[in-house]
């Protein structure tokens, strides 16, 4: 840098340069940290791996297989990451994520399972409306606790997580009719419950569960991105987000806004939760005792996009891309664990972005000055 | 001839700004040199400057008249420079003596040392008449003793020259006294010190020299004998300025907010509660809540403006009783409220100032339609309001409020608040942090609005700003109303015995109510 201009300096130190530049370093020293693990657990074929985890998501060439597979993974990532992203602009960390997503998956199969005779064809746009409204009440009773109550966002999240978590295999368990006795699993989600595939197996392929719900995903950021960019809903809760005290001051409800973006993010990951499960015929959900990994990828995938709705969408196919790549590995015989260990390293190394955000803007403000 | 101390040309630059322009600032011994400009004229950067905390990018110090190299504040303090902030760095439940000690403490080992410093703590109140008493705890002072104790610590330290920052602040007018007598006995046992300050009155009743700064000049220095008021007021601004606003008479016309019996809480652990405040504010007036910091008004304001809850009485407002409902129903209601504290509630700071301006109109019909604002009305409005109150920003409408100086921020909050719609305008020192000139536009504003027939309630610290446009003062003392006082016949001493409680009169506040 021995001559910057001024216009590029300022171009490169505004907020939304910043940001990109932040997260790019990031992934960057991200995937350097996972090839590191690589190379220490399996130097022998720690290269030829990590080229599949930064290829695999592209699939073989000349067969859009892999790019299917990508965009099915993304789907419940960018609906977790949208209700983190949007309740952050409100100012909440919502870490109950994987709680909402829960419940949402379990309102989808359920009603899918159940009521398939009730709604016919449309069963599962019946389906994944309950994970949505199932999502949203769990966000709800969330927001009520953190708004009324000053419960500790943190604590109250990660409760409501397992208190979802272990509802759900509870009312599971006791269901009949959805509930297969002995083996731990739901029924299999009958054909009219799962979403349809909006001619994208054409495109991609009968392999891959690549489905509409992807385009449902992407129409409900820019949905998110209107309300917090254009609307008199968003000018409230961008307010509280950013001064809680000037909010209140202007008569602007802090508590009122905190519900609806728990609402309407528990509604996000609901519906991430319950399309996920429906997006791919023949699945199951079996009784388990571990939160949903996408409830926590959502984290890296909002932190990765500074919360903007429409990053969200690229960040979170950039993470699925990941794990699609991460399965490929497992052709190089590595243990399934370790490769999950190396994905959820570069995923949640990802979260780190907004501190090289902080360290990138302090550079550049350096840099500004000593010009 | 040997100065105490020389900062000779000075230049320290930020981005996009030069705060330090070739200043050169020279003290003699024993005096006291005052340092006189707008916010922003360059005074802290200079003070920060001479305390390495910022390391200029020409320019030399010297002590004594040898080169000295500050680094930071430790070298400072080794060169026995010290510094009375405006607002104090004390532990407020250490004693005085604990307080002075901090940081210079004499130990054995790791064990403290009292006894010797006790013994150096007292001699010095003695000798510099300090009425302190080591032992109290700092929490249980008044502003003007822990102000001495913040004065005691640089000499505890073996300063030589001390630098008060905006002294005179917080303390009423006879703690103002009392602080000059001890400046003036500083510079006789041979300190010498620098009096930073934007008061024109105050430079005059203790200063020698003064040197004034103008957008990071140094525009001049003066010896205040035979210099005026006027003549360093245009120094300081760079053009005439009417220090003293017209005021016409005007006939207060109907009530338009009431207030009766009001008590408010007070934030948690602190002890000062509003306790049973009546008065109210007619059409075409301006009524001056006074007092010292701390006293109520805080929580006055909240009360009124709906923050705080009410614990009991009543506020009527524009014939509506206004006690019990939303601070979003007061707002769409004829209040207007410019906020104590502009960054905790007067600006959402990472919001562009067009978006700051409809902080409270965002949802009404010209802002937004079926939920949808219209930002490009909210620009316009927001640049009529920058060429009305000349609000200086780098990008207009969509600049960051983060970015703006803190007097434009403050101009922007005045200027959404005064442009709504409003009966009585609730204005808590509504000219902090503004230079003299947008004072001056300021007070013209509400004295107009006053002659329209709004009601205006000002909050004030500012004696000079509570006399000058006032009709009708109110002090408060310890969360009560003790005087109800007209400016034309009461003078800054009597002002100054209500404020610090030592006299009341609750017969006349009576008075006033039913009036």
């Amino acid at each position: 840098m021995d001559k910057p201009e001024k216009a590029s300096v300022r171009f490169l130190t505004s907020e939304s340069a910043g940001s990109l530049i932040a997260a790019v370093i990031t992934i960057i020293i991200g995937l350097l940290l996972g090839l590191l693990i690589l190379l220490i657990i399996a130097p022998t074929i720690a290269l030829p791996a990590f080229r599949m985890l930064l290829t695999g998501g592209f699939g073989k060439i000349g067969v859009l297989s892999g790019i299917g597979r990508v965009l099915y993974y993304a789907v419940p990532l960018i609906m977790c990451g949208l209700a983190v992203g949007f309740t952050l602009k409100t100012g909440v960390f919502n870490i109950g994520v994987a709680g909402q997503y829960v419940m949402g998956l379990f309102a989808g199969l359920y009603v899918g399972i159940s009521c398939a005779g009730i709604f016919g064809s449309f069963t599962w746009l019946a389906a994944i409306i309950a994970g949505a409204a199932a999502g949203g009440a769990w966000g709800f009773i969330q927001g009520v606790l953190q708004a009324f109550f000053n419960l500790n966002a943190i604590i109250c999240g990660i409760m409501m997580n397992y208190t979802g978590l272990f509802l759900v295999s509870m009312i599971v368990e006791n269901s009949k009719g959805v509930y297969v006795r002995g083996r731990g699993w739901t029924e299999i989600v009958p054909d009219a419950a799962v979403i349809p595939r909006a001619g994208l197996n054409n495109l991609f392929g009968n392999s891959t569960a690549a489905n509409l719900s992807i385009f449902i995903c992407i129409a409900l950021c820019i949905f998110a991105w209107f309300i917090l960019k254009k609307t008199t809903l968003g000018y409230r809760m961008k307010a509280v987000g950013l001064n809680a005290g000037a909010a209140r001051y202007a008569g602007i409800s802090v508590r009122k806004s905190i519900l609806v973006g728990m609402l309407l993010a528990g509604a996000f990951a609901g519906l991430g939760g319950a399309m996920n499960h429906l997006g791919a015929s023949g699945t199951r959900y079996a009784i388990t005792d571990a939160l949903p990994s996408q409830g926590f990828a959502g984290i890296s995938v909002a932190l990765i996009a500074s919360s903007n709705p429409l990053g969200i969408i690229i960040s979170g196919i950039f993470i699925a891309f990941l794990e699609v790549g991460g399965v490929g590995m497992q052709s190089f015989g590595l243990d399934p664990d370790l490769v999950d260990v190396i994905t959820s390293v570069i995923i949640y190394f990802c979260a780190f972005s907004f501190v090289f955000k902080y360290l990138y803007f302090k550079l550049a403000a350096r840099l500004r000055r000593s010009e | 001839m040997e100065y105490a101390f020389e900062m000779l040309g000075i230049t320290k630059k930020f981005p996009g700004i030069v705060a330090n322009d070739n200043i050169t600032l020279q003290v003699r011994p024993q005096e006291v040199h005052a340092l006189l400009g707008e916010n922003g004229a360059g005074k802290s950067t200079l003070m920060n400057v001479l305390f390495g905390l910022y390391h200029p990018e020409e320019g030399e110090i010297r002590i004594k008249g040898t080169p000295a190299r500050i680094m930071n504040p430790g070298d400072a303090n080794r060169r026995r420079i010290g510094m009375v902030h405006q607002h104090f760095k004390l532990v407020q439940n250490f004693t005085a003596l604990e307080n002075i000690i901090l940081g210079a403490e004499t130990t054995r080992g790791a064990v403290l040392k009292m006894d010797k410093a006790r013994k150096r703590v007292v001699e010095i109140a003695e000798r510099y008449k300090f009425n302190i008493d080591p032992d109290m705890p700092v929490e249980d002072m008044t502003v003007g003793m822990q102000q001495r104790v913040e004065i005691m610590k640089m000499l505890y330290r073996e300063n030589e020259i001390l630098i008060f920052d905006e002294p005179t602040a917080v303390l009423t007018p006879q703690e103002v006294d009392e602080l000059m007598k001890i400046i003036r006995g500083l510079t006789e046992e041979g300190k010498s010190i620098v009096f930073i300050s934007h008061k024109l009155n105050e430079i005059f009743r203790i200063a020698d020299r003064c040197t004034v700064l103008r957008r990071g000049k140094s525009v001049g220095v003066v010896d205040i004998e035979g210099a005026t008021k006027e003549e360093l007021c245009e120094m300081m601004v760079g053009r005439k300025v009417l220090l003293q606003p017209q005021k016409t008479h005007v006939n207060p016309g109907d009530v338009l907010m009431e207030v009766k019996n009001l008590t408010v809480a007070g934030v948690k652990g602190h002890k000062d509660t509003v306790r049973n405040v009546s008065f109210n504010v007619r059409a075409g007036e301006i009524v001056c809540i006074a007092g010292i910091d701390g006293n109520g008004q805080t929580e006055l304001v909240y009360g009124l403006t709906g923050m705080r809850k009410i614990e009991s009485g009543s506020m009527v407002l524009d014939g509506r009783n206004c006690t019990k409902e939303t601070i979003h129903f007061r707002n769409t209601h004829k209040l207007s409220h410019i906020p104590e504290d502009r960054h905790k509630h007067g600006l959402v700071l990472d919001y562009t100032l067009a978006e700051n301006m409809i902080l409270q109109t965002f949802f009404e019909r010209n802002v937004s339609r079926c939920g949808i604002i219209d930002y490009r009305k909210a620009s316009r409005r927001t640049d009529e309001m920058i060429t009305k109150y000349d609000i200086r920003t780098a990008r207009g409408p969509v600049t960051r409020t983060r970015s703006m100086s803190g007097g434009n921020q403050q101009k922007a909050i005045v200027a959404r608040e005064l442009e709504r719609d409003f009966a009585v305008v609730i204005a808590v020192q509504p000219t902090r942090g503004m230079d003299v000139g947008a004072i001056e536009f300021i007070h013209k504003q509400l004295l107009s609005l006053r002659d329209m027939g709004k009601g205006v309630l000002l909050v004030s610290l500012e004696l000079e700003e509570v006399m000058n446009i006032s009709d009708r003062i109110l002090v408060m003392y310890e969360g009560e109303i003790v005087g109800e006082l007209l400016p034309d016949e009461t003078d800054f001493r009597e002002l100054g015995l209500y404020m610090a409680g030592a006299k009341r009169s609750d017969g006349r506040s009576e008075g006033g109510t039913n009036g």
